[in-house]
C-alpha cells in the first residue's frame, strides 16, 4: 500500500481506535477486520456503537478506496 | 346344494360399508373407541400382568403441599442478592472491589485471574509492525499516528 486509502483496514483501524478509544486497541483492530461493505456502513455501526460519529480522520487526507453510498 | 337365499353378496349396510367409519389411523374406526385393556402380550399372558401391575405399589407422586420456596441445602430459604449475608464472618461484599470487605485479591486464581489484557496484547503485537509501516505513509492521518505513537508507548512500557 503506498496510499492511504479510505476503507482499508488502516483507515478501520485508524476510525475505530479514535472512536472507541486507545484502551480498546485490539477490539479496534478485531473490528477493522471486519468485511465491511462500504465506509457508510462501518460508520453506521460506530455510531450504534458509540452514539457518535466516527472519530478518526475527516477524510480530507484520503484516496478515494470503497466508495461511499 | 339348498341354503340360505338371503347369504353371501355385499350387504350395503354392513359397518365395513359406512363411510362414517373410515379412520385415517386405521383399523379403529368401526368402533371408534379405544381399548384400554389392550397390552399387545397374548392371549393369556394378560391375566398375570394385570396381576403385577396391581401388586406393585407406585412412588407417591409430589403433592402441591411441598413447599414451593427455593431452599437452601442448610434448610434455610435462599434470599435476594441484595439481602444481608447469613455469614456473619464476612460481610456480603466480601470478595468484590467495593464495600466492605476483601477486595477481589481474596478470590482464588482462577476467578481473579484476567486473561483479557493478555489476548489484547497478543493481537495488539500481531499486528503491530504492519500498522506501524501503514502510519510511515506520507498521506497517513494525524489521528492514525497518534494511535500509533500511543501503541508504541504502551510496547515499550
Amino acid at each position: 500500500m503506498d496510499k492511504w486509502r479510505e476503507g482499508s483496514l488502516y483507515d478501520h483501524i485508524d476510525q475505530f481506535a479514535n472512536s472507541l478509544g486507545y484502551e480498546n486497541a485490539a477490539i479496534a483492530i478485531t473490528l477493522a477486520m471486519v468485511p465491511w461493505e462500504s465506509v457508510e456502513d462501518r460508520n453506521n455501526f460506530i455510531g450504534a456503537l458509540t452514539g457518535d460519529s466516527p472519530k478518526g480522520n475527516d477524510g480530507q487526507n484520503y484516496v478515494s478506496g470503497i466508495p461511499r453510498r | 346344494m339348498a341354503g340360505n337365499q338371503n347369504s353371501g353378496g355385499p350387504r350395503p349396510t354392513a359397518p365395513q360399508n359406512n363411510p362414517a367409519n373410515i379412520s385415517a389411523l386405521g383399523g379403529n374406526g368401526q368402533s371408534g373407541q379405544k381399548q384400554p385393556n389392550y397390552t399387545g402380550f397374548k392371549y393369556g399372558e394378560n391375566k398375570a400382568l394385570a396381576e403385577q401391575a396391581s401388586g406393585a405399589s407406585m412412588a407417591q407422586a409430589p403433592t402441591s403441599s411441598a413447599s414451593s420456596q427455593m431452599m437452601a441445602p442448610s434448610g434455610m430459604p435462599l434470599g435476594q442478592l441484595t439481602d444481608e449475608t447469613n455469614d456473619v464472618s464476612a460481610p456480603i461484599t466480601d470478595g468484590v472491589d467495593f464495600g466492605p470487605g476483601v477486595g477481589s485479591s481474596a478470590l482464588p486464581g482462577n476467578i481473579s485471574a484476567e486473561t483479557r489484557s493478555i489476548d489484547n496484547q497478543a493481537i495488539v503485537k500481531k499486528y503491530y509492525p504492519a500498522m506501524v509501516r501503514a502510519a510511515q505513509l506520507k498521506d497517513a492521518p494525524d489521528s492514525y499516528k497518534r494511535f500509533i505513537s500511543f501503541l508504541a508507548g504502551e510496547m515499550r512500557g
